[in-house]
């Protein structure tokens, strides 16, 4: 993976690729996105700001880390706009900054260690024992660590980390 | 020939100011059809923006002129098959599809459809209500002259029947009749194919097709006209009540970079949805009524104001494009869900009926008139003018021109105007000729 500022070009490049300018504001992204529905993520909004020039703040923003990626957005936009894209793309250059929430990094370290994104609290694990309930099926972290090592991933996000 | 002949193609309104322009010139004219009667889309129509006019009291009168016209000739239930020649000297080739009932002899009594035992969807109607296999299109139609439509007609299906053989007082009904062709020598011709409807369903997301409270704006147009199969009360289509809240969706498949889509405005829907809306509120001054629009296109003379007055009585204007249209299946009620730019929140509205405003596409068979007019079409299949500043009603080939909607997006007054600029200057052609011999 590259991590540098040739990746950071390349993202940049990639952002207009999702064609934040043709968007005319019309709102059907965001009345057919489910985040939308629970949060204050407004994929409109996003686009806007894109347009207004204020990726700055964008990647700043804990907004563009709400979006699911289920796609509805691009299944709706009548201008072509691609939101989710959009999203990622700006979430994956927040991150070469080093700007990336406590959760995400929470789950990036998760993965390395357990291979799954969740970790399972020893106290859910008692519990299922005591219920008589079968094991959880057990994960194999060590293919999963390997390749994201390979790619330098942990080192991403280690980024910014505040000590 | 002393002064010469023109064609005109295409008896909506613009065509039909067209051949009047060319007629009171002293011109002849033949107007050609395809349809069982001339009149277009605004026979169609309950009203029109911004004057509130009755369509078709405003459109009758000039369709029944160009029947009585000395200088014009009707030549409906046809199409043209092909066009040889050059500027001031065409040759065309006409067919006339039989009509099994003699236009010299029918007196459009209408005997025969109240015999006829055969019905189907009217196309009239836009499906709303049904026709006879030996019908007229509408009550104003012209010619007044009855159609047998062989598809549906028990005596071509089946071979029984010929009732209205039987009763038809005049003798009209002829089942030999055969398609005829024409030969005619005209100096120039003007095109005016006008508009059809793109599919509402293409944003499958609003459920036309799917829901039966979602409809069409032509429908609604046919549901409000008192002519209409509902004799002009508006009743929604799944259980005849009378809509009190009523969605319109705005750019239904245009102003769309979808591939599936229409990127152009189609010029016409925020005018005359907002019509459209005053007429429901004339009916009925309790409906609440929603229009959904990206932007209000009201740039035309009197049309800002006819905007404003659609305000003042209390419709609805909201700037979002709904991202879909739930159907309640027990009451076939209909939410709207949308995002309102103002505060940001995600809202639903209950309605009781929603109508689509689809994009607006020319003919589809434009293409094959192209090819056969020798003329270019854009990508969409308008009509190409030679110069969109200059000439703008002059087609890619000289002596053919173009005007109403074939050639772009457009109301009923610029179609006029622009049909009359076609008559000038195919007349100019037809002059020259005489001048020179
Ligand atoms: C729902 C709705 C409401 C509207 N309300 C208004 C309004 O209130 N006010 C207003 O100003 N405008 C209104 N409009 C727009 C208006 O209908 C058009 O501007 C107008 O009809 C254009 O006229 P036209 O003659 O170019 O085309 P049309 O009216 O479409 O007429 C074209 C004619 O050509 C015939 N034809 C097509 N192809 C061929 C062929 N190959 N050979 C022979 N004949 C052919 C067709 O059968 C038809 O009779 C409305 C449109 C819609 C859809």
């Amino acid at each position: 993976m590259e991590t540098g500022t040739r990746a950071v070009d390349k993202l940049t490049k990639l952002l207009s690729k999702s064609r934040p300018e043709h968007c005319y504001q019309c709102g059907k992204c965001t009345s057919g996105c489910p985040a939308a529905l629970h949060t204050e993520f407004r994929p409109r909004d996003i686009l806007i700001m894109a347009q207004l020039g204020m990726t700055e703040e964008l990647l700043k923003s804990k907004l563009i880390w709400m979006c699911i990626t289920c796609f509805t957005c691009l299944d709706v936009c009548p201008r072509d706009v691609e939101p989710t894209e959009f999203m990622i793309t700006l979430r994956n250059l927040a991150a070469l900054r080093g700007i990336i929430p406590t959760v995400y990094r929470g789950e990036g370290s998760a993965i390395l260690e357990t291979g799954l994104a969740f970790r399972i609290p020893e106290s859910r694990v008692k519990m299922r024992e005591r219920y008589g309930l079968p094991p959880l099926p057990r994960v194999d972290a060590e293919p999963v660590r390997r390749l994201l090592k390979s790619v330098d991933f942990d080192k991403l996000i280690q980024r910014g980390e505040k000590k | 020939m002393s002064v010469g002949s023109a064609l005109v193609i295409g008896g909506g309104i613009a065509g039909i100011q067209a051949a009047l322009d060319l007629a009171d010139r002293g011109i002849k004219v033949y107007l050609v059809e395809k349809s069982p009667s001339i009149g277009g889309r605004m026979a169609q129509l309950d009203k029109t923006f911004p004057t509130m006019d009755c369509s078709i009291c405003i459109l009758a009168p000039k369709m029944n002129e160009c029947a009585r016209h000395p200088n014009i000739e009707l030549l409906t239930w046809s199409e043209v098959l092909s066009v040889e020649g050059e500027a001031g000297n065409f040759t065309v080739r006409i067919l006339k599809k039989p009509r099994y009932v003699r236009e010299d002899l029918c007196t459009g009594c209408g005997i025969c459809t109240e015999k006829c035992p055969k019905k189907v969807p009217s196309e009239f109607e836009m499906g709303l209500g049904m026709r006879k296999a030996i019908y007229m299109p509408f009550p104003q139609a012209v010619p007044r002259v009855s159609v047998i439509d062989e598809e549906n007609c028990l005596y071509f299906q089946k071979g029984v029947c010929r009732v209205c053989e039987k009763f038809c007082p005049a003798g009209a009904i002829d089942f030999e009749q055969k398609p005829q062709e024409i030969e005619l020598k005209v100096g120039a011709i003007i095109v005016a194919t006008g508009l059809v409807q793109a599919d509402p369903s293409i944003e499958s997301e609003y459920g036309y097709g799917r829901y039966k409270n979602v409809i069409a704006s032509l429908e609604l147009e046919r549901l409000l006209s008192a002519s209409g199969p509902t004799g002009g009360e508006l009743k929604r289509p799944s259980d005849g009540k009378h809509p009190k809240r009523i969605g319109f969706i705005q750019c239904v498949a245009s102003r769309s970079l979808k591939e599936n889509g229409y990127p152009y405005c189609s010029s016409v829907c925020c005018m005359y949805a907002t019509k459209e809306a005053m007429i429901i509120m004339e009916h009925d001054p309790e409906a609440e009524i929603y229009i959904f629009y990206i932007d209000l296109r009201a740039f035309g003379k009197g049309f800002q104001e006819f905007v404003n007055r659609a305000k003042e009585r209390g419709v609805h204007y909201i700037r979002a494009k709904p991202s879909k249209v739930i159907e309640d299946p027990e009451t076939k009620d209909l939410i709207i869900r949308y995002e309102d730019i103002n505060d940001k929140k995600v809202k639903e509205v209950r309605l009781d009926l929603v109508v689509l405003c689809a994009a607006l596409v020319p003919t589809p068979e434009n293409k094959k008139l192209a090819e056969i007019l020798g003329i270019e079409v854009d990508e969409y299949g308008f009509f190409k003018p030679l110069h969109p500043l200059y000439a703008p009603v002059d087609s890619t080939r000289p002596g053919i021109f173009i005007c109403g909607y074939c050639q772009g997006p457009k109301d009923i007054p610029e179609s006029v105007a622009q049909a009359s600029g076609a008559a000038a200057r195919a007349a100019e052609i037809i002059a020259k000729k005489v001048v020179a011999g």
